[in-house]
């Protein structure tokens, strides 16, 4: 086992995998250098703004003035949301903070949210993308006071007579407890405290206190007139909170579940701070991180497989429309999550319908048949049907040159050394495969951007 | 109740004896959905009563041009298929199919449909995929299949899923490209990366299921054609593998979409011709072939439309609705039931006087032979819709 791979772990797990244009540089590096190199490129944050968000108000029914009948302005929203799609995708193939782009969506499944209003959808985005490397106590009190989930779980309707308990039991069941460390009872306690969330036209958070039930609550043992802001706060200090988040991210992180010491010791760490860089920090730098029963052994979400290919392949989108189309043939399509839980993860991306798709991904992008899919109509509901009419473009470029003179000059042709690049498993078993690929390469029956294609249609490019 | 608990053994009598009969043999089923919610009154026109013509001044169907069903009913003139099916007594019709306290959201409702639970959570499957994954159907290639890119919730099992496939052929083809053949030919390499290994088996295994079924569809090309819809390369796609002897049991399709908000009567026209034309083929060419007899078709909708048309010459969406089961084996032909009650509407909807649930227990109980109740939870007698028994569990 090499240091080699290691670092290709480590660009893997904390960001979207190694490109070629910036692979050598990182190489050079220490693994702890390499660690701390993606944290302090990470540090800067810039928020996506692909439309002016003051052109719409966070009133869905008078969401978008100048389109006159409902339909135009569902389609209008929708075209808008694409776009956030299309930005965000932009980031994880090109942006230099892999780290925060990479945990942005591990809590936008996280806090699973799909809304059709594109202003509440692009500022919660930002507020992930915001904290997604920094405190976990502001990240939720945000994420819990803006538009986008007072709207999603109903906070809104939530009224002092008649709780509606949606936020509640998501909050705690999902966002920080996990199930069955909290009774029915407390769900209806903090839904109480909940009653009269609502937000101004400027998209703040109030409590609207003719809806707020201002009574004494007894929540998880502690008694009191609590108001939403309270309930947080108990959540927050809750040790199961920090267990929960850490079991998680370490699952995100590693692939494999935590076990009960290591989620104790970081856990009452975490509970200290909230800090996320900082828990990241104490997975990824212990040495249990690089044991070959979590390295190469995740299973890549369709997200991740289409933005490392991209990467890898140097491919840029055009329009919005082919990097959804990808997503929704994948069955991974952000700003739209299948339900509050997010996704399901690991094997459970594995099925027959998607598997040769994804296998032929890498292909599909580098022969520019991917842009075939912009024909395909999709059947869906009202909610979620694409505005395929116009952002028709596909691929823009596709650095095959560069891929090229990367395997030729960086690499010497030496297939051994691409497969380490784009496999951080063990791949003894490909043996005789590399080696006919290698002589194939070498009578030039295949170009050396051909045999990287070929690789990453291999099922190891699945794993990361 | 009494009715259920009577033909219970007698079921599990009949599945013993099937089994040595015809092993190989089983009864299939064709569900169609027809998405975002059919308008089910200018489906099967209440022509008789007033109330549908005071609610719907601009949509309202008139008698001229449409086929008379009953004395109370037309059909809309666009479903000749459907008129077809009805005076060879293979049509079913039920009305007021829903369930209780019903909700009027495309996802949720179409959720509740897919796992015959009217609570659902993130942790739901699917009645199908229940099926899927009972005892019998264990090691079975492809008992259950969607014609679509991506898998609905109702075929989604714990443990096992559907399998979703846009184009059976087609689909075969990229498995048989040939960057994945050097994945394929070479076989799952023994080693301890499970996910890995899955990846591989996986691939393996799609490959050698879908391998003779794709084979005896190529040789079987059907001559009939169905119309240039993706809805009508489903249909065809269906018959082509019933007809070239697939083992799959269950096969499901999606129409649509039915969410006429505004400006309904061309695109409604438009999907029932589609509707009404391909089911037709789909029984007049599995007839074709003597394929039908052991065949059954659902169709249903996720919602109904709301009575009173709204202003952009279209329909929101209601609750109840008609559904139709087509087969040769039907206990009764025609019209099931009462039309909707127009008089006593909740909300403006329909009220549902037939839980579906009870329907999917007559298909399961009846037409495929298993007990609902390791599917289904419900209470509730089931009606008696098919003249015959499953011979196989």
């Amino acid at each position: 086992m090499t240091s080699f791979r290691f670092k290709i772990h480590i660009l893997n797990r904390l960001g979207f995998g190694p490109s070629f244009t910036s692979i050598n540089e990182y190489l050079t590096l220490t693994e702890r250098q390499l660690i701390q190199r993606l944290i302090q490129e990470s540090k800067s944050y810039t928020p996506i703004r692909s439309f002016d968000p003051t052109k719409i108000s966070y009133d869905d029914l008078d969401g978008l003035r100048g389109f006159k009948s409902k339909i135009k302005r569902k389609n209008q929203f929708k075209r808008l949301k694409q776009r956030i799609n299309k930005m965000w995708i932009d980031q994880m193939i090109g942006s230099k903070a892999q780290l925060r782009e990479k945990m942005a969506l591990f809590w936008h499944d996280h806090f699973s949210t799909d809304v059709n209003n594109p202003r509440k959808t692009m500022e919660q985005l930002n507020c992930i993308r915001k904290h997604a490397l920094g405190n976990f106590k502001t990240l939720l009190i945000e994420i819990s006071k803006g538009p986008a989930m007072i709207d999603y779980l109903n906070n809104k309707e939530n009224v002092k007579q008649h709780a509606n308990e949606n936020f509640a039991r998501e909050i705690l069941e999902l966002f920080t407890l996990g199930v069955g460390n909290y009774t029915e009872k407390d769900i209806q306690e903090a839904a109480r405290a909940f009653t009269g969330w609502r937000y101004n036209e400027k998209g703040k958070q109030f409590t609207d206190l003719t809806n707020h039930d201002d009574g004494i609550k007894t929540f998880m043992g502690h008694k009191g007139a609590w108001k939403g802001e309270d309930i947080i706060r108990i959540i927050l200090e809750n040790p199961q909170t920090a267990r929960y988040i850490t079991s998680k991210v370490y699952y995100f992180l590693t692939g494999v579940s935590i076990d009960k010491q290591k989620e104790s010791i970081l856990a009452t760490d975490f509970l200290s701070h909230y800090n996320i860089t900082r828990l990241i920090k104490k997975i990824v730098l212990d040495p249990s991180f690089f044991t070959t029963d979590i390295m190469g052994t995740r299973v890549k979400s369709p997200v991740e497989l289409m933005v490392s290919s991209s990467r890898m392949l140097g491919v840029q989108f055009q329009g919005a429309a082919l990097a959804k189309k990808i997503q929704i043939r994948l069955d991974q399509n952000l700003l739209n999550p299948p339900n509050v839980a997010g996704w399901n993860h690991g094997s459970s991306w594995i099925n027959t319908g998607t598997l040769p798709d994804r296998m032929l991904l890498a292909y599909n992008l580098y022969t520019g048949k991917a842009n075939h899919l912009l024909k395909t109509t999709e059947q869906t509901t009202e909610g979620d049907a694409l505005i395929i009419s116009e952002n028709k473009e596909g691929i823009k470029r596709i650095n095959k040159a560069g891929l090229e003179k990367w395997v030729k000059q960086s690499c010497g042709h030496n297939l051994e050394l691409v497969s380490q690049v784009l496999f951080s498993c063990d791949t003894h078993h490909l043996g005789p495969k590399l080696n006919s690929l290698q002589q194939a390469l070498l009578e030039e029956q295949v170009s050396g951007s051909e045999a990287v294609v070929i690789l990453m249609s291999m099922p190891e490019y699945q794993m990361n | 109740m009494s009715d259920h608990l009577e033909h219970m053994p007698k079921q599990r009598a009949g599945t013993l004896r099937a089994k040595m009969l015809e092993p190989t043999h089983p009864h299939k089923l064709i569900v169609i959905q027809l998405s975002g919610g059919n308008d089910g009154l200018n489906t099967i026109i209440p022509f008789r009563n007033d109330i549908y013509y005071q609610n719907r001044p601009v949509l309202g169907i008139r008698k001229k041009g449409n086929y008379r069903l009953n004395d109370e009913a037309l059909f809309n003139g666009m479903l000749k298929g459907f008129k077809k099916l009805y005076d060879d007594g293979l049509l079913t019709i039920i009305n007021n199919v829903g369930y209780p306290n019903p909700t009027r959201s495309h996802f949720s409702a179409m959720d509740i449909w897919h796992t015959a639970s009217l609570k659902v959570d993130k942790y739901s499957t699917g009645w199908l995929g229940r099926f899927l994954e009972l005892p019998q159907n264990k090691g079975r290639s492809i008992p259950v299949i969607e014609l679509s890119d991506t898998l609905n919730l109702a075929m989604k099992g714990k443990h096992r899923n559907g399998v979703a496939v846009n184009n059976h052929i087609e689909f075969f083809k990229t498995l048989d490209s040939t960057l994945l053949q050097r994945t394929i030919s070479t076989g799952v390499p023994s080693i301890d990366n499970k996910d890995l290994s899955l990846i591989y088996q996986t691939l393996h295994e799609s490959y050698f299921s879908f391998k003779p079924i794709v084979e005896n569809s190529l040789s079987t090309q059907l001559t009939d054609t169905f119309d240039n819809s993706e809805f009508g390369r489903d249909c065809y796609s269906i018959c082509n593998m019933i007809v070239s002897g697939a083992p799959t049991q269950v096969y499901y399709a999606s129409h649509g979409s039915f969410d006429t908000h505004a400006n309904q009567e061309g695109t409604h026209k438009q999907l029932l011709k589609s509707l009404g034309d391909n089911v037709h083929k789909i029984v007049k060419t599995l007839r074709k072939y003597d394929a039908f007899s052991n065949v059954s078709i659902l169709i249903f909708s996720e919602f109904g439309r709301r009575v009173k048309e709204n202003g952009s010459k279209g329909t929101d969406h209601g609750t109840a609705n008609n559904l139709y089961l087509i087969s040769e084996h039907l206990q009764t032909a025609g019209m099931l039931n009462e039309m909707p009650d127009l008089t006593n509407l909740e909300d403006g909807d329909i009220p549902f006087s037939v839980d579906f649930r009870t329907i999917y227990a007559a298909i399961l109980d009846q037409w495929l032979g298993v007990d609902h109740k390791y599917i289904l939870d419900i209470n509730l007698p089931v009606p008696n819709l098919f003249n015959v028994r499953s011979t196989i569990a």
